[in-house]
């Protein structure tokens, strides 16, 4: 608590007088340059989709023509029904979603249970253990993919989602790490009453513990989801079924050696498919992080 | 296409999972081998690369084609990235999942290394019992893929390297364009960079600059800048039937030359454009289908990617001719990319059976002709050329078609990236040497080569050392 | 802090059966599915395993081998440097981030769900996108430093724009930016931070006159500093393992002069392209103990600097 109590320590110059003292006009000022800033930032993160638009509205021969052209003549928005319909995207959507909601839902509920051990509750050899969680995050995955491959080849889990989702929803090293930090930081307070009130630390854990960590909770479940919804290397090895493939294996279908690359129709269905992510994400965050103020930790 | 899996033992219970888990990899030691059950249905895994042109003619025509015809067999595509082939392949190999039938110069390290490897089936047996008819094929071809006199694998597709060029930017500065014949000696270096000179325009600018020539190390591959100029023996003289070599030559006169040459028409002659700008175009798609490019010395493969260009009206016609002579007499001045199926070696008859039917289907003169016709790809087979160069007709009097794209093969060799075993690692040795090379203004070959040379043959002993014995 | 009024012994215990109750799960699924691959790559680092014939013990040769190999060292040198460079930046970047779409700003759902749209492009687009926007030629970064200091330029200082990829010495700051572009999902983490610290800490600090920076050193780090700790040690082990954008940049080769020969992706051609699965394995181990070292470090200095509410969370 250090810093804390330097902070309340702390005594501000109440002396100096004017216009930048003000309160109400320093908190005026932040919101403009804020503002203005997230301009700014909102137009240098525009220029790369902007490109990924324009590319998507091109002719092939256009998209090839150097120096490129910013504002294709003619917009050729026919090319978003070509990709779309060349490839049965709507079963590949379907398919990513039903993989990354899942994995979502299971793995922060587990990650939460796990974590909330860690942060929380005393048992001798938790230092080590918590390492143990930490050291399976270093190991690069690219040296376990092969036995791993065989490992569920022999369990006859090749070219369905058995191999993707079953082995996440037990928890997450990153998940179980990032919520234990979160809950660290919600006072002791809470759980001694309850405790006395004679609680379990089950009902203590979905009381108190989960409402509290809501914030902390909606950040992983999106980073969850992105990561699976993203994911390429594991769909790769374990889906072989075309009906089967998620939307990042579909996207691959455009892909061509010798420069036959479609990058019209692959930007044109990239655009399409980062859309419903980013819809759910703006609707999401709203509970999430907005969410919080009123369930908010009061202090 | 979903029911094929359903034979497999797909609910276990936890507990047997879970030793299953930490006993998987003694299984994949001495896993067993073959594949798919003793009865009913044979279920082939044809594996291919993606790609929007050749993967309809995969789905749509052979697939439903092949199994009305043997109605015992079903085909599963497995269309995978070319780049990702590798990890797939690997994966699939160590857990004895079934592959059959597949083309080693998709993705992975190249036939040679699989051949070394024993990953590939001795198809001459099978050759012979099926009486398959070899006489068919552009001569040269199947030997390529043949070692020790058994074949391991029978070309799909075959192409030379060329000089391509933009008939558009010819015409419009008037330039005559290049002679078809290979053996024609006036199309000298000098004259290349001469036609090249009058094609150049606003060199330098970004978004003006024309472009008269640009050459590159086709495909990477050491050899192919000092075979221009009549180095042949860059390799020694069995390397690419055994595909392990001791060394190479890359240090003598000719050789330096011709680097020197490549690096000269950027530095020196200036016209051609700088690294920077190939990669901007190469990022866009190509440096000839941004029409900014009169010459370009390359492998073949623009005829199927600039295909659509004859008929785009706002496209340019495109040529072919053949790469000039660097120095008097340099005879074998292409590089030829031929890509073979092949048949996973150690399938049960039942099987390989199978697995040879798809590849004669495959390669047979009907499914040959419709895979060149909806591909634009050039065929393996000679009675097919004359209607692939029909293709061109519009930009190219098919009899010069047929002069300067036979000529390819009287006048060039394979691709070592096809032949070399472990090729991949001596590319890395390339292109980290390649690149610094030829950005720097001011770098020298010589310099440059002797490093490439000093690193490549230790390599390559290293490689010798290590898979020569399990050649045996 | 709360003063244990509880009496100790069997409650502890009982606390402790608890603890494995909750993280019961996660080691179940650790055992059943990642300790078996786990033991799998440790057993092949020890042996020369080309997927085709059976794995060879070997002891510890492919050690040996890497330990001789300038290509691996040089490897290990990028990635370190990328770290170094990254990492950093990657925080100070989200964090500032956060801190802006934490104020009152308007349409601040719309700017948030902006904010956060590069991270869902996939990362194959992305890297391609990057490789277009770096072009030396018509790359938009490039453009804007030709038009300003250009030989054209408003003020002509002759001054080109790097080659980016091409370049032995821009490649690192290049796979940098790309880095950046994923700024989301860090920030996604501070955000939730920023709204974890009590407004009442905000108000007390106020009223003893405190101002925005008093606030933000005082209040605002202490209180989001376990997150911090939780990015620097993922960050940190998260770009040792690069290998995606490498491989669509270079495709295996860590061209120019092995500048961005970036540790994973030498160990994913080793395991991959040159059949050498044992060395890969052993170049995973190495980079393993790497991590750890470096993670343990950071947990060890940061239990002087990171600010927990609540003690019972452990020694770090």
């Amino acid at each position: 608590m250090a810093e804390l109590t330097e902070t309340q320590a702390y005594t501000g110059k109440r002396g100096v007088t004017g216009l930048w003292s003000n309160q109400k006009f320093q908190r005026g000022l932040i919101t403009a340059v804020a503002t203005f800033l997230c301009i700014l930032g909102v137009v240098v993160i525009m220029f790369p989709v902007a490109w990924m638009i324009s590319t998507s509205l091109k002719t092939e021969a256009a998209a090839l023509q150097f120096p490129p052209q910013w504002i294709p003549k003619p917009a050729v928005w026919h090319n978003y029904w070509v990709a779309l319909t060349s490839n049965p995207f709507g079963i590949y959507f379907k398919n990513s979603m039903l993989y990354a909601i899942t994995v979502m839902v299971l793995q922060t509920l587990s990650s939460a249970l796990a974590a909330y051990g860690f942060a929380k509750l005393r048992a001798p050899g938790k230092n080590l253990i918590f390492l143990f969680v930490l050291a399976t995050l270093m190991l690069p995955y690219e040296v376990t993919l092969i036995p791993q491959y065989v490992m569920f080849a022999k369990m006859g889990w090749l070219d369905s989602y058995k191999p993707l989702i079953i082995p996440q929803i037990f928890g997450a090293s990153y998940s179980i790490f990032l919520l234990r930090q979160f809950m660290r930081g919600i006072p002791r307070d809470y759980e001694e009453a309850a405790l006395i009130d004679g609680a379990s630390y089950f009902s203590i854990w979905w009381r108190i513990i989960l409402p509290l960590s809501m914030p902390a909770l909606g950040a992983v479940a999106i980073i969850t989801f992105m990561w699976h919804y993203n994911n390429f290397m594991g769909p790769l090895l374990y889906i072989n079924s075309r009906l089967l493939y998620p939307v990042q294996l579909g996207l691959q279908q455009f892909q061509a050696p010798h420069g036959g690359t479609e990058y019209n129709l692959l930007m044109a269905a990239s655009l399409v498919t980062i859309l419903p992510p980013v819809i759910v994400f703006y609707f999401a965050q709203r509970f999430f992080i907005q969410g919080i103020v009123i369930s908010g930790v009061k202090g | 296409m979903n029911g094929v899996w359903s034979r497999r033992m797909t609910r276990r219970d936890a507990l047997k999972a879970m030793a299953l888990g930490a006993a998987a990899l003694a299984y994949s030691a001495c896993g067993a081998g073959g594949g798919g059950s003793a009865s009913g249905k044979i279920r082939l895994v044809w594996m291919v690369r993606n790609d929007p042109v050749e993967n309809p003619w995969e789905r749509d025509v052979v697939i439903p084609q092949f199994e009305k015809r043997n109605p015992n067999i079903s085909i599963e595509l497995l269309s995978i990235n070319q780049d990702d082939i590798a990890v797939k392949r690997q994966a699939m190999l160590a857990a004895k999942e079934p592959l059959h039938v597949w083309s080693p110069n998709w993705g992975g390290d190249g036939f040679g290394s699989d051949r070394v490897r024993g990953l590939l089936q001795n198809l001459s047996p099978l050759m012979r019992r099926s009486h398959f008819d070899t006489g068919r094929f552009i001569p040269g071809l199947l030997d390529i893929y043949s070692a020790n006199g058994n074949q391991y694998g029978i070309p799909q597709l075959t192409v030379g390297s060329y000089t391509i060029y933009n008939k558009k930017l010819f015409d419009e500065s008037g330039v005559d364009y290049p002679p078809t014949d290979w053996d024609d000696e006036s199309w000298t270096w000098e004259k290349f960079i001469e036609t090249a000179r009058k094609l150049t325009k606003n060199y330098g600018s970004v978004d003006k600059g024309q472009y008269g020539a640009t050459v590159s190390v086709i495909d990477n591959d050491l050899e192919s800048p000092p075979r221009i100029w009549g180095q042949n023996d860059v390799w020694p003289k069995d390397a690419f039937k055994t595909g392990f070599a001791t060394h190479v030559t890359c240090t003598d006169e000719r050789s330096v030359a011709s680097y020197q040459a490549f690096h000269d028409i950027v530095f020196k002659e200036k016209v051609a454009p700088s690294p920077a700008i190939v990669s901007a175009l190469a990022n866009l798609g190509g440096t000839m289908p941004s029409g900014k490019v009169a010459m370009e010395i390359q492998g073949g493969w623009d005829l199927w990617v600039l295909k659509g260009q004859i008929s785009d009206p706002n496209g340019f016609c495109i040529g072919i001719a053949p790469i000039p002579f660097g120095a008097p007499g340099a005879k074998l001045r292409s590089v030829t990319f031929t890509d073979p199926w092949s048949i996973t070696n150690g399938l049960s008859e039942r099987y390989l059976d199978a697995s040879w039917k798809l590849v004669e289907f495959l390669v047979s003169p009907e499914q040959a002709r419709i895979y060149m016709e909806k591909t634009g790809t050039p065929p393996a087979q000679k009675e097919l050329l004359p209607d692939y160069y029909k293709i061109f007709e519009k930009c190219m009097k098919p009899e010069d078609m047929k002069t300067t794209f036979e000529g390819a093969f009287t006048h060039g060799r394979e691709s070592s990236n096809h032949l070399i075993v472990k090729w991949d690692e001596l590319n890395q040795i390339w292109s980290n040497n390649f690149d610094p090379f030829f950005s720097g203004a001011s770098s020298r070959a010589a310099d440059m080569l002797q490093t490439v040379e000093f690193q490549t043959s230790n390599k390559l002993q290293e490689i010798r050392a290590e898979w020569k014995p399990a050649q045996a | 802090m709360a003063v244990r009024i509880l009496p100790k012994g069997r409650l502890s215990r009982r606390e402790a059966l608890w603890f494995w109750l909750f993280i019961s799960p996660w080691v179940f699924g650790y055992v059943v599915f990642t300790l078996g691959p786990t033991l799998g790559a440790l057993y092949l680092s020890f042996t020369h395993y080309d997927v085709i014939n059976p794995p060879r013990w070997v002891g510890l040769q492919n050690y040996g081998i890497l330990f001789h190999d300038f290509v691996f060292w040089q490897s290990l040198k990028v990635s370190a440097i990328y770290t170094a460079l990254s990492v950093p930046l990657g925080i100070v970047f989200s964090l500032f981030i956060a801190i802006l779409l934490n104020q009152k700003v308007p349409f601040l759902g719309v700017f948030r769900t902006l904010f956060f749209l590069p991270s869902v492009i996939p990362f194959v687009a992305a890297t391609l996108l990057f490789i277009w926007i770096l072009n030396p030629a018509f790359g938009i970064i490039d453009f804007f430093i030709r038009a300003f200091v250009g030989p054209n330029g408003l003020i002509p200082l002759g001054i080109d724009g790097p080659q980016w990829f091409q370049d032995p010495f821009w490649v690192i700051p290049a796979f940098t930016l790309i880095s950046l572009w994923g700024f989301g999902s860090s920030m996604l983490i501070y955000l939730s931070a920023l709204q974890g610290v009590p407004t009442a800490l905000y108000e007390a600090a106020t009223i003893d006159g405190a101002g925005y920076w008093k606030r933000f050193w005082h209040v605002t780090l202490p209180m989001i500093s376990p997150v911090l700790l939780f990015t620097f040690i993922t960050g940190i082990i998260g770009s040792f393992q690069t290998f995606t954008q490498a491989w669509v940049v270079n495709g295996g080769t860590g061209s120019p002069a092995y500048a961005s020969m970036f540790y994973v992706l030498y160990l994913f051609v080793n395991a991959f392209r040159n059949f050498a699965i044992g060395t890969a394995a052993a170049q995973a181990w190495i980079l393993f103990i790497v991590i750890l070292v470096l993670t343990i470090l950071a947990l060890w200095v940061s239990r002087r600097y990171v600010y927990y509410e609540s003690e019972e969370g452990g020694a770090f």
